[in-house]
């Protein structure tokens, strides 16, 4: 797949702290990546870099195979507090963005529709919550259709509605073939739209994975299966199959770890050759808040 | 261009304090300048002399609107700088080039401004001066056109103190600090370098930016006195100070505005 992303060595020191630290990686176009991190992680100053807002001291970055520019509307963005005039209205505020983005007002009413603001477009951005902030902040970013969305934090403030909406339109632009770049301390939400994971720890790149990835070559994959006979004689009968690592019981399943290439076509296989007819078979993955854990500790 | 007026267009909408003190600014100007000519003209102006002593004469009122506009400069600066401070006040410099914006396009936003703005005094100037040469039935003809140029060097004197409070916005990015250091460095720290070292005065961006427009009754008395035959001496020094200060403030502005983070 390509790369609408790379980084090289990305570095940025702030007086004596490196905040940032080699940090390379491509992100696959039309990919979700879930940027995870502790507080002071680096999350931030790495966004920061590639919308173009903060001077790396060392290493560079490519969009689209190019440069660090991109061009107005190519990339959206938010990173950090919402940035607006509080004088002006939800839609010139938006309007401003509009310009830039050589967008007309039709797409402004458009995004603002989308992020579920057009019934106060005519409001002062200063009388805003955090949450309807942030939502116009993803707003703007939206306009001018970009290729890529780079979202710092933007569940900050926003009601579980909100967030729920937040994770379908995500869902819903990365089928479209935009690449969304996101942060956020809510794991879950993370895992739920995210394909692939970048976990930081004091400024350095500890984790780059691909969530839901069974093929890699070498690694274990874990299933949880029920079948048509009980859990004890389906534990019994999966010993003698050669690609078990681990298999034990855990309530009315069987959680068994194997080796590849012994992937659920395999495992089904060798069951229904014993007289095993499988009626639940899910693959298991180590949840985002694990690995998040074990990467940061 | 047009692009970037637009977004500053809208932006002002966002300023309301803006267009009440330019107002206020404007309101200065005409008003110091109507009644200040009813204190200095000597009564019998009708059938004036146009080499004859008073400030509003027809010959030397380009120079003396010029100069009076350069004392209300500091307010016209204060005004501008703030509108500028705001825009990092509101992070709108980042908020712009994380849209797409180039910084040169974000930098130059203001500056643009910052040209109407004075373009838009000196045509303030001139049509003041029009203003009062009409009130007072003076044929347009007998202004002395040597001193149409002074309307002008005031934009430069005026650009020589912003473009010193606009790189001291970008070094604090905040307007009240910059405001509070552009009057101490104006009032205080330069007139004690120029007693100090007094060949450097010449070369001093403030100092020589104030003898652009010199006191008018200096030329009047110089003319009355038949000291010297006034001709427009132009201020070719300070007017050559007056430009290397500006470009070294923008230059330096610029390279902070480019290297640092926003």
């Amino acid at each position: 797949m390509e790369n609408i992303l790379q980084t090289d060595a990305l570095s940025k020191k702030y007086g004596n702290i490196w905040a940032l630290q080699k940090v390379s990686l491509n992100v696959p176009t039309g990919s979700v990546l879930g940027v995870l991190g502790p507080n002071g992680s680096g999350k931030t100053t790495f966004l920061g870099i590639l919308l173009g807002i903060i001077h790396p001291t060392e290493g560079n970055f490519s969009w689209f195979n190019g440069g660090e520019k991109f061009l107005p509307g190519e990339v959206g963005g938010i990173l950090e507090a919402p940035i607006f005039l509080p004088k002006l209205t939800a839609m010139q505020n938006l309007k401003m963005s509009a310009v830039i983005k050589n967008a007309d007002e039709a797409e402004c009413r458009r995004v603002l529709q989308q992020v579920g603001l057009d019934h106060v477009a005519d409001v002062n951005a200063g009388n805003f919550s955090l949450g309807m902030k942030q939502r116009l902040a993803l707003g703007s970013a939206l306009l001018g259709n970009p290729k890529v969305l780079v979202l710092d934090e933007p569940l900050n403030g926003i009601d579980p509605e909100g967030i729920f909406e937040l994770r379908n339109l995500i869902k819903r632009l990365a089928l479209e073939g935009v690449t969304v770049i996101i942060s956020s301390h809510i794991l879950d939400e993370i895992e739920k739209v995210c394909t692939h994971l970048a976990i930081f720890k004091k400024g350095q790149l500890v984790d780059f994975s691909v969530l839901n990835d069974t093929e890699k070559s070498g690694d274990a994959v874990r299933y949880q299966v029920a079948a048509n006979v009980s859990i004890a004689d389906l534990h019994k009968t999966m010993k003698d199959w050669p690609f078990l690592i681990h298999a034990e019981i855990q309530e009315d399943f069987l959680h068994v770890e194997v080796q590849l290439p012994g992937d659920a076509v395999a495992l089904n296989t060798f069951l229904f050759n014993k007289g095993i007819v499988l009626k639940h078979l899910v693959p298991l993955r180590d949840g985002v808040e694990k690995l998040f854990i074990e990467k940061t500790r | 261009m047009q692009k970037i007026l637009s977004i500053e267009g809208i932006k002002l909408r966002g300023y309301p304090i803006f267009p009440i003190l330019l107002l206020v600014n404007v309101f200065f100007y005409v008003v110091v300048a109507m009644n200040f000519s009813k204190w200095v003209t000597i009564p019998d102006q009708q059938d004036f002399n146009v080499d004859g002593f008073g400030l509003f004469n027809p010959g030397f009122i380009l120079e003396t609107l010029s100069f009076l506009a350069g004392i209300f400069k500091y307010f016209s600066v204060i005004v501008l700088l703030l509108y500028v401070a705001l825009d990092f006040r509101y992070k709108m410099h980042r908020r712009q080039v994380m849209e797409g914006m180039s910084r040169l396009e974000s930098f130059s936003g203001k500056w643009m401004t910052t040209a109407i703005f004075v373009v838009f005094h000196i045509a303030l100037i001139y049509f003041l001066s029009v203003v009062l040469l009409t009130h007072t039935n003076v044929v347009l003809e007998r202004v002395n056109r040597e001193f149409w140029y002074y309307p002008l060097l005031w934009g430069i004197e005026f650009l020589v103190l912003f473009s010193l409070g606009f790189l001291l916005v970008q070094l604090t990015r905040k307007s009240g600090l910059s405001v509070v250091l552009l009057l101490l460095y104006a009032f205080i720290v330069e007139p004690i370098l120029g007693l100090s070292i007094k060949s450097l005065k010449p070369f001093l961006p403030i100092s020589s930016s104030r003898n652009l427009v010199t006191f008018p009754l200096q030329d009047n008395v110089q003319v009355l006195l038949n000291i010297e035959e006034f001709i427009g001496n132009f201020p070719l020094q300070a007017f050559l100070v007056s430009l290397i200060s500006i470009a070294v403030f923008v230059g330096v502005s610029w390279r902070l505005f480019v290297k640092s983070d926003l």
